[in-house]
């Protein structure tokens, strides 16, 4: 009932989580678990440092815990800035300029997942 | 031989008969003789008896004499007067022998006892007796009593004078009982008679018809028919000599004899009777008829044995004979004619003939039959032959030494312009003292069916000799051929080798002959492999991989090749593909490759600089579901081929005699190997070309399509099948291409081991412990087959589950027997995966059974045991991995980097991990440099290092990346997030046993 409900907040996908990690208590307590994961504070700290790889790396890792737990609008966004950091042929990463638009999407859903939490402890 | 039989019945018979004759004669003689003996015998005891009669007789009378003396006497001497008185005749008759007295007066009045008186003066007493003499008279009729008497007369005296006679009468009676005798108890017949034959008195049984006063007309008479004449009676009777002679009495011969009484005028004349006498001589006659009958009798006895053994010997003979005749008769079927041939006796004889001989008889002369034959046999060789075989020499020369049978083959006019084949065989039959055959038989059959067969097989033999000579002789022809073609090439590598050590310190000139080095053993490499193709196909072994490939990618690789080669003759290439529905099939790639450069090559080689070349590539409708019909068209503009060759093209080792051609290399075996390849692929090809104009090859095959782009299935993931081999090795590897498939394998090495465990299986099915859902079963098996573990399982367990034969061997013969039992489909080993799995998904997709969850999935794995390191800098992803992973058994270590990971795998012990699951984007260390750092510790001592799996986790899926992880020594790639079916799937692939 709670996972649906937040689900249903973040507008995720709590059937391709569930068709994953099989048990509904799986799923809560990976989505409980995100609350702790330290990527996004990562990204953070990469932008903040204007470390553009660093930045990539942690969107990169944000798109796939998102994947994982079906965020589906924060996979969206973080795979977007991923792409837009990522290194061209020469090495080059992305600039975090460019790509502050994207950074702007992806804060804005992270944070929506964040505060859906406490809807679990329901 | 029967004649010599009868000969001999006949002669004995004849014996029996002369017997019996002389018997019969004999016994007439005997009963002949016997008469006259006995007639003889009886004679002689007449004459005895009536001698002693005769005797007595005489006696009686004399004393009868003397009786009437003395009592005339004593009378006359007691007569007181001289009248006698009648009254004394009876007291005086008393004491007499006489019956009665009769007493005579002296005026011959004849007194009476009674007193009766007759006159009797004329009497021969009274006239005697007044004469004073005594004596004996016989009266045929008496005075008193007309009867026949005898009279004894004395005179009586008295005073010395005679008073009168005195007579005593022996009565008819008396007389009678005097002369009674029998013989044997029969009574005789006496006469008592005068010297002329007068009957004076009798004892006769003897009847006659009229009374006879006579005895000599008695007894010559009709009736008695005496052998005596009336003469020799008379003189007989008057001299009173003793006679004797036969008559006809009523029952036989009579005898009779007379016999004078003493010193008298009287003739005793007795009879032997006939009856005594015909009865004797019957008694002895019967003894001897008796005797006689029973001699001829056992001779007749003898006679008709004889005769009965001899029917019966005669139809034993004839039953044998019979019997003989009908195996001739039965052997006629093989033999037309059987010929008795007396050599010694220079005939023959045909026991048996089957009528087709109308001018021959069928016994004669030997020569005539010789004559004959020779003349059915055609002149030549036969004729010659048969005729010295027919001779006595020859034949008895042929059977010398023991030798059982001649045998002679020869051709013979059937009278209708034909030949038949005859085979005539010699039997000796008998042989002459000196052990030389004597006769023969002669039998033939028509062989003509067999020799006919037996020229045809020559022939063929002939023939295939022949061909194979030609054969050889085509090899012999290659292989010359071939070596120069071989060693040209292997000549320029080993000069340009030289030239390119000579030249060591000139880069220019030793990588100028290095590329020439690489195109001649290109080219040699080409031919050998050519001349090894053909020696495969020729010996069976050519057989074609079963693969998927995608068309267009082979066409494309075709063509890279080509190009240059086309480019280089400044030719033009045109190449047109139809739509081709179906792009990915399944086939052998490298071969259908091989036939297209074959044919290509051929095109680009035979024309000419500035010609054109073409490729068609089109699907056509394919009638064969699932398979694609495709044609590719080659043409080119080059110098064309001749009709005759066209018709050689694919012949092995052909190669068109042209001044134009033996310019061009080859060794004449790809057009072969083309046609093989394409006929292997349910394929034709096609060749239409004009001289000087150009070449269009068509070559159409029929290629399996290959389902969708995946060969693995979702619907068969998971699904739990049971292989059943004998052969273990084959079950572990029909199971591990199974769980690379995705499927969940077990196996058992019996068919009995498989019902069980079928049925073991669907008792305790559950959420947990599917069943099984497809069944693999080998097909050869001991003790219980693949198709008798089918059966049970169908019959015994009701099971319905799909049933797939395995087997190495060509199932087209069992596959109507399989179908029937139950067997769903058939797989030939070598088991390809793909063919596998389009089996399972072919069997299984038709089910709509539900798919097992994702839980069931990832539960059915049962990796237990199994160690993952997870590489993954991400700790919720970690996460997630982790209990995802643990689901399926697996233990999980997580390393966070690279780094840690190498790390990790260094320190561990070999073979303590399985499987690294390693994300890509990681800090530190990221995949890429991991996984290579990897490897190379694995080629630095790490075996198991070198080979662990590897699998990326990619969130992106480029294909760089899939180039990179590859290139990295990464064996796999997953892409993130993960999918439990493809997760499963891969661990089944990389960790499954």
């Amino acid at each position: 009932m709670a996972l649906e409900e937040f689900y249903g907040a973040i507008g995720g996908d709590l059937d391709d989580v569930r068709s994953r990690l099989l048990t509904d208590e799986r799923v809560e307590k990976f989505v409980r678990a995100f609350a702790c994961d330290p990527t996004f504070a990562a990204l953070e700290e990469a932008y903040a440092a204007g470390d553009a790889e660093s930045a990539f790396r942690a969107a990169h890792t944000l798109k796939g815990i998102g994947r994982d737990l079906g965020f589906t609008a924060l996979q969206a966004s973080a795979r977007d800035l991923a792409d837009a950091l990522r290194a061209d042929g020469e090495g080059r990463f992305g600039s975090l300029q460019a790509a502050e638009a994207l950074h702007e999407r992806t804060r804005t859903d992270h944070e929506a997942v964040m505060t859906a939490m406490p809807v679990l402890d329901r | 031989m029967t004649d010599r039989m009868d000969q001999g019945l006949r002669g004995r018979i004849a014996l029996a008969v002369v017997v019996g004759v002389v018997i019969v004669a004999a016994l007439t003689w005997f009963m002949t003789t016997n008469s006259a003996r006995i007639l003889a015998q009886n004679t002689q005891y007449l004459e005895s008896s009536t001698s002693q009669s005769v005797l007595r007789i005489n006696e009686i009378i004399d004393n009868a004499e003397m009786s009437v003396r003395s009592v005339a006497q004593i009378y006359g001497d007691d007569l007181g007067a001289p009248d006698v008185s009648t009254r004394d005749l009876t007291e005086l008759a008393a004491d007499t022998p006489f019956d009665y007295f009769l007493f005579c007066a002296p005026d011959g009045t004849v007194y009476s006892a009674t007193g009766d008186a007759r006159d009797g003066s004329d009497r021969e007493y009274y006239l005697k007796g007044m004469l004073g003499r005594s004596g004996v008279c016989d009266v045929e009729l008496s005075v008193f009593d007309d009867e026949s008497i005898l009279v004894f007369y004395a005179p009586v005296r008295y005073e010395e004078q005679i008073v009168g006679v005195l007579t005593g009468v022996f009565t008819e009676r008396t007389i009678s009982d005097l002369l009674t005798t029998y013989f044997f108890g029969t009574q005789t017949s006496t006469y008592l008679c005068g010297s002329d034959g007068t009957i004076v008195g009798e004892s006769a049984t003897i009847t006659t018809s009229s009374r006879f006063d006579n005895l000599f007309d008695l007894f010559l008479g009709d009736e008695f028919h005496g052998d005596v004449s009336r003469s020799q009676f008379e003189e007989a009777f008057s001299s009173g000599t003793y006679l004797t002679f036969t008559y006809e009495g009523t029952a036989g011969t009579g005898i009779a004899n007379a016999m004078a009484l003493q010193s008298r005028d009287w003739m005793l004349v007795r009879t032997f009777p006939s009856n005594i006498t015909a009865a004797m001589v019957n008694r002895a006659n019967q003894a001897g008829i008796v005797l006689a009958l029973l001699v001829v009798g056992s001779l007749l006895a003898f006679i008709v044995l004889m005769l009965m053994r001899s029917v019966r010997l005669r139809k034993r003979l004839q039953s044998e004979n019979k019997r003989a005749t009908n195996i001739i008769d039965a052997s006629a079927n093989l033999f037309k004619r059987f010929v008795v041939v007396d050599l010694a006796a220079n005939t023959y004889e045909y026991v048996r003939s089957d009528g087709s001989l109308d001018d021959l008889p069928l016994q004669g002369e030997y020569n005539m039959f010789r004559y004959y034959w020779r003349n059915r046999i055609p002149e030549g060789p036969d004729q010659d032959k048969m005729n010295e075989a027919f001779t006595r020499k020859s034949i008895v020369e042929g059977l010398a030494d023991g030798r059982s049978y001649l045998q002679y083959d020869y051709r013979v006019s059937d009278g209708e312009g034909g030949l038949r084949w005859l085979q005539l065989s010699m039997v000796p039959l008998s042989h002459d003292l000196k052990g030389a055959v004597e006769s023969v038989l002669m039998t033939v059959q028509d062989v003509t069916d067999v020799k006919h067969r037996e020229i045809a097989q020559r022939n063929a033999l002939e023939d295939a000799l022949r061909m194979a000579e030609h054969a050889s002789k085509a090899k012999s022809d290659f292989l010359n051929n071939m070596s120069h073609d071989i060693r040209t090439p292997m000549n320029s590598i080993m000069g340009l080798t030289a030239i390119a050590q000579m030249h060591s310190d000139e880069p220019e000139h030793v990588k100028d002959c290095l590329g020439k080095i690489s195109v001649a053993s290109r080219h040699l490499l080409g031919l050998i492999n050519e001349v090894l193709d053909m020696a495969k196909i020729e010996s069976g072994d050519f057989r074609l991989s079963e693969e998927d490939f995608s068309l267009p990618e082979t066409v494309e690789g075709l063509l890279g090749i080509m190009t240059a080669q086309i480019d280089a003759k400044g030719q033009e290439l045109k190449v047109e593909i139809s739509d081709i529905e179906h792009e990915n099939v399944i086939g052998d790639p490298m071969r259908l490759q091989q036939v297209f450069v074959n044919i290509m090559g051929n095109a680009v080689k035979f024309t000419p600089e500035g010609g054109s070349i073409g490729l068609g590539i089109a699907e056509m409708p394919s009638r064969m579901p699932g398979y694609g019909c495709y044609r590719f068209t080659f043409s080119d503009t080059g110098c064309g081929m001749s009709e005759e060759f066209v018709e050689r093209i694919f012949e092995p080792f052909s190669r068109a005699n042209d001044t134009r051609v033996t310019a061009v290399e080859g060794t004449g075996l790809g057009m072969s190997i083309v046609r093989n390849v394409v006929t292997l692929m349910n394929g034709t090809i096609d060749v239409e070309s004009t001289l000087g104009e150009g070449t269009t090859f068509t070559v159409t095959v029929f290629l399996k399509l290959a389902e969708g782009e995946e060969t693995v299935f979702d619907d068969l993931r998971g699904v739990r099948v049971l292989v059943v081999d004998d052969d273990v090795e084959a079950c572990e590897s029909a199971c591990g291409l199974l769980d690379q498939i995705g499927m969940e394998a077990d196996f058992v090495t019996s068919g009995r081991a498989a019902v069980e465990r079928i049925a073991s299986e669907r008792d305790r099915s559950d959420a947990d412990h599917p069943p099984y859902r497809v069944i693999i079963l080998d097909w050869r098996m001991p003790s219980m087959s693949g198709l008798e573990t089918a059966r049970a399982i169908r019959e015994r367990l009701q099971v319905s589950i799909p049933i797939i034969i395995l087997s190495a061997y060509d199932w087209s013969m069992i596959e109507q027997e399989a179908r029937e039992v139950g067997v769903d489909a058939f797989i030939s080993k070598p088991i390809f995966r793909s063919r596998l799995a389009h089996t399972m998904h072919n069997l299984l997709s038709g089910d709509g059974e539900e798919e097992m969850s994702e839980a069931e999935l990832l539960v059915s794995c049962d990796l237990a045991g199994k160690r993952v390191l997870l590489v993954e800098d991400n700790a919720l992803a970690a996460g997630i991995a982790e209990d995802i992973l643990g689901a399926t058994g697996l233990s999980v270590v997580h390393a966070e980097n690279g780094r840690a990971a190498v790390d990790a795998l260094a320190q561990a012990e070999p073979d303590s991990f399985d499987l690294v699951f390693m994300d890509v984007q990681m800090p530190v260390m990221n995949g890429y440099e991991a996984t290579k750092a990897i490897r190379a510790l694995g080629r630095e001592g790490r075996e198991d290092l070198a080979a662990i799996p590897i699998i990326a986790l990619t969130a992106d899926a480029f294909t760089d990346d899939v180039e990179r992880t590859r290139a990295a020594g990464m064996n796999a790639h997953m892409a993130k997030p993960l999918q439990i079916p493809t997760l499963v799937e891969m661990l089944n692939a990389w960790l499954g046993d």
